[in-house]
């Protein structure tokens, strides 16, 4: 089965279209919504309630456009909307449990896999950081690897404000990363 | 920290919270479709659930019957009048792509490049208005002395950005200023008489209108914008980040604009409500010069000049018919950078422009290539200019960049000993002249 047809199925109201597509999407869009919440459980939630939405709704879908791009601006819509109503935002501290441990993990290893932890810890918390459109700017340029174009065309933005998101997130991104912005200089340490 | 790094660390960081062998929605999800009111949905298509009309949504039909109904009666005419009274409004939430220009053929300026007037050496206040020498508190003095009215700005208090431009309309005695601040950029027009009429584009749709009041007076409210998608066509967006008050005082028309820099009034800590109570808070407390510089925004801001921190330095060639336009800027995005303006005029009209920029050493990477791959390429670091071309200036490297698409800009950068710098000419389609890459290396190598 591909997408059209599992779509087809779906309009027909046969659950087994759905389930197709659940399998295909459900992790890139699971870790989609938890880069910009920052709660796994909660982005599993929103994941959850586009498929219910995409259900109940797939009658509306036009056949004619490709299903990923149109899918994934509902996740990432959700997903800033789901982070603006949490009490605050999850900060370093708030989001200990899972994370954190193995972002702190002091266990004896080589100097590269302690490094690499150190990146991770900064750029999990540099993301955190940025307000919930910034931090979906970065998520769909940088993990769901959408060109510009694409990002103009799914938020529908003109290109210059796209632009100047990008160019914000990534200016935030890099002046709470410090030294780590600059590729070149990590790479030589 | 290269691109690539960063997907690889998100992917990371999203699979050690959540590992995909753990993620399996279907379970859930199939029980919550088949479950209805606890009964299963055996049997039955899932979707196109018959629509009901809950009592919030026949509430909302009541209203807008009544207010149909109001509209309706001469008083209701009226009073759709009132509303529609500050704004250029439009009932369409759909605007055609605005016709371009047709190309016309390009061929090679022959045009002598000629001595220019230093702008730095201007007086600050004196009879010409040096775009990078003056501070806002002079062109605003001036701005004041050519249009005969007092002119209201910023206040300090409530309006933390920067001075950017001043645009001058003598023939119907407007004026706008432009600021720019860290979150959000922000203007103020005013003028004589009544509102002008906007370009479609400018305009308001009509339900976006909301009455209130600044001060005494009864003011208009619009949050949204029209914006360009990708065909060109332009679609109303209530949602964006765009939000405008207007009323009049005294014979004189005001309207105050601010547009985020985010997606929305949360990226700045406020709610759609709060932002409307920012705008008429601006509005009602407007300044003038007679109050003192430290009471308007930017009025303390040193010139271009003295706030670059170094000797800036301009064209002392250009071809004829290019003058410096009162554009020359700070720029937000790259520190200590400045943009000088000249806008080539044919037949009274400009047809041309060109941007020289520079930024002191060590920049960041070709700070002033990255830039302009940026705005015309993508991401940085993408070498996807059709020339990238290595050419001598003043006996350094310097390169002549063309990027893809046959009407884009096009420009010359170079480096040397204290700072970075590029020329870029932008041209209208309808105009079929064009600096060639020498005359370009001529205004580069005749800086001062």
């Amino acid at each position: 089965m591909d997408e059209q047809q599992a779509i087809a199925r779906l309009k027909q109201g046969n659950l087994t279209g759905l389930e197709f597509l659940v399998q295909q999407h459900q992790v890139k869009a699971v870790h989609t919504a938890y880069l910009i919440i920052g709660d796994p459980a909660l982005a599993e939630d929103v994941v959850q309630t586009v498929f219910l939405r995409l259900a109940q709704k797939i009658d509306q879908f036009d056949d004619d456009r490709a299903f990923r791009p149109w899918f994934f601006r509902a996740i990432v819509n959700d997903a800033i909307k789901a982070a603006r109503c949490q009490k605050r935002a999850v900060s370093l501290e708030d989001s200990s449990e899972a994370i954190i441990p193995w972002l702190l993990d002091t266990a004896p290893r080589p100097e590269e896999l302690a490094e690499a932890s150190d990146l991770r810890l900064m750029v999990w918390n540099a993301l955190q950081r940025l307000p919930p459109e910034q931090r979906a700017v970065i998520v769909q340029r940088h993990f769901l690897e959408m060109s510009e174009a694409e990002m103009v065309e799914k938020l529908q933005r003109p290109a210059s404000t796209i632009k100047w998101w990008l160019h914000s997130a990534r200016k935030s991104l890099k002046s709470l990363l410090g030294d780590y912005a600059t590729g070149d200089d990590h790479e030589k340490r | 920290m290269k691109n690539d790094n960063l997907n690889v660390i998100l992917t990371d960081l999203a699979e050690h919270a959540k590992p995909a062998a753990q993620i399996d929605l279907w379970p859930t999800l199939k029980e919550n479709l088949t479950m209805s009111d606890g009964q299963p949905n055996k049997g039955k298509p899932i979707m196109n659930p018959k629509p009901v009309l809950s009592r919030a949504a026949l509430a909302a039909l009541a209203l807008i019957l009544v207010f149909a109904i109001l509209l309706a009666s001469p008083q209701g005419q009226a009073f759709a009048q009132e509303l529609l009274k500050y704004f250029t409004t439009t009932s369409q939430k759909w605007l055609p792509a605005w016709p371009m220009p047709a190309p016309v053929p390009t061929y090679a300026l022959e045009v002598e490049a000629v001595p220019q007037p230093s702008s730095l050496d201007m007086p600050d206040c004196g009879p010409v208005i040096s775009p990078i020498s003056s501070t806002f508190l002079c062109q605003l003095n001036d701005a004041q002395s050519k249009l005969g009215f007092i002119i209201k700005s910023f206040p300090a208090e409530y309006v933390d950005a920067t001075f950017h431009v001043m645009e001058i309309d003598l023939e119907n005695k407007a004026i706008r200023l432009s600021f720019l601040g860290e979150d959000a950029s922000y203007s103020i027009a005013q003028g004589l008489g009544d509102f002008p009429v906007e370009p479609m584009g400018y305009a308001v749709h009509q339900d976006a209108i909301q009455l209130t009041q600044v001060g005494e007076y009864p003011a208009e409210y619009a949050a949204g914008s029209f914006v360009f998608s990708e065909d060109m066509s332009m679609t109303w967006d209530p949602t964006a980040p765009h939000y405008q008050v207007r009323w009049k005082e005294a014979g004189y028309w005001y309207s105050v604009g601010m547009s985020l820099h985010g997606l929305s009034p949360q990226s700045i800590g406020l709610t759609p409500a709060g932002v409307k109570e920012k705008m008429i808070l601006i509005a009602e407390n407007l300044v003038t010069l007679v109050q003192g510089p430290n009471q308007l925004t930017a009025g303390s801001q040193p010139s271009i000049k003295d706030r670059a921190g170094f000797n800036v330095k301009e064209p002392g060639l250009l071809p004829k018919n290019f003058h410096q336009v009162p554009d020359g800027s700070w720029s937000l995005l790259i520190p200590n950078k400045v943009d000088m303006m000249y806008e080539y005029t044919e037949n009274g009209k400009a047809v041309g422009s060109l941007q020289f920029s520079q930024i002191p050493l060590p920049a960041n990477e070709e700070t002033l290539r990255w830039e302009f791959s940026q705005f015309y390429h993508g991401d940085p670091g993408e070498t996807d200019f059709i020339v990238d071309e290595e050419v001598q200036i003043n006996g350094r490297v310097g390169h002549y960049l063309v990027p893809a698409g046959e009407f884009s800009p096009y420009a010359l950068y170079w480096q040397d000993d204290e700072r970075e710098y590029i020329l870029i000419c932008f041209w209208s389609l309808e105009f079929g002249g064009r600096l060639s890459k020498e005359d370009l290396i001529v205004i580069a190598e005749n800086l001062r």
